[in-house]
């Protein structure tokens, strides 16, 4: 049976703090949700330094607005649904789109496939990052990619066949040459 | 028209995730061109998560549960205090609105004729007033029932 994070909804002022998330309890949140969140946060912008504030920046609204009794992939998906609207409000500010330095940590056995994955997520848009890390890395079906994302199932189809279409495209050409 | 989906992509999907292709699908992968590009789409995103070692530089959870909870009670405050600055700004609106009609009727009226005038704008001030109070207290009311509304509903951002 899934966990249930008690999380405070509409409830009396007097009830809020008894129902309220504790630290105990955020923290087992945060071990279960942090680590997948950072990596799309990291995946999608390409800055760890923004990633870290924009997962900060989650959970603090997550903790703020306190949303009703959720099982944990209720949570999961509504925390990848505030990261994705930290996202766009940072593109709509006109901060920075563009993915200037993939983190490089891991150890890499293909140079030349690592070098294309590279050029291919910077080539990508920032919406398409995000759908197709949703779809392919978190392995999300079309139905919950919308709710982590606020689109509709109909539109998540067809945004994700152009972006897997271009993904495909950055990659396939240089792959054929070799 | 070119497909837009496969009912295999799932499945495509799950087994480059655990890396483990079975013949039949990459069978199907090879005549599919939906399942093609999702698998190259695939490769580039699970090749990207794999440079990416998160835990690392994992902010610490202690850290980001002081920071929250302060910025929740910085939130509460605020909404605690919100419907005082409302009430403060219809009073201030009232208490203008009230002179400008006073003053306006002043003008009018004349200054020398006000003795004479005295009842009326005794009668049309004490109305005038109480509309406005009215108003005013329909308006903060609305607004009250309004914020009440809205802050428990604990809605995501835009």
């Amino acid at each position: 049976m899934d966990e249930i994070f008690p999380i405070a909804g509409l409830v009396p002022l007097a009830e809020e703090e008894a129902t309220a998330m504790n630290e105990q309890e955020f923290r087992s949140l945060y071990d279960a949700t942090a680590r997948p969140i950072l990596a799309y946060l990291v995946g999608v912008t390409g800055r760890k330094e923004v990633a870290d504030d924009l997962l900060q920046e989650m959970y603090c609204r997550f903790l703020v607005r306190q949303p009703p009794s959720m099982n944990v992939d209720e949570t999961r998906r509504y925390l990848f649904r505030i990261a994705t609207n930290l996202l766009r409000d940072r593109w709509r500010r006109g901060d920075d789109e563009s993915c200037q330095e993939i983190p490089e940590h891991g150890v890499s056995i293909d140079m030349d496939a690592q070098i294309d994955v590279r050029a291919a997520m910077c080539a990508l848009k920032p919406r398409e990052r995000e759908l197709l890390w949703l779809a392919y890395v978190e392995g999300m079906g079309h139905a919950e990619i919308a709710a982590a994302t606020g689109l509709r199932t109909i539109s998540v189809r067809m945004l994700l066949f152009r972006a897997r279409r271009r993904a495909a495209g950055l990659l396939l050409p240089k792959r054929e040459m070799v | 028209m070119n497909r837009i989906w496969c009912e295999r992509e799932a499945d495509v999907v799950r087994s480059l995730r655990t890396g483990s292709l079975s013949a039949e699908l990459r069978d199907h992968v090879l005549s599919c061109v939906v399942c093609a590009e999702a698998r190259g789409a695939a490769q580039v995103m699970l090749h990207t998560a794999s440079l990416l070692r998160v835990e690392d530089g994992l902010p610490a959870a202690a850290l980001v549960w002081s920071h929250a909870r302060a910025r929740k009670r910085e939130s509460d405050l605020k909404r605690a205090t919100r419907p005082l600055i409302v009430m403060r700004v219809l009073s201030v609106a009232y208490v203008v609105l009230s002179a400008a009609w006073f003053l306006r009727y002043l003008w009018r009226s004349g200054f020398m004729e006000l003795p004479a005038g005295w009842n009326v704008l005794g009668n049309e001030t004490t109305c005038f007033a109480v509309a406005l109070a009215v108003l005013a207290i329909v308006i903060a009311a609305g607004y009250l029932l309004h914020d009440s509304k809205r802050s428990g509903a604990g809605l995501p951002s835009t």
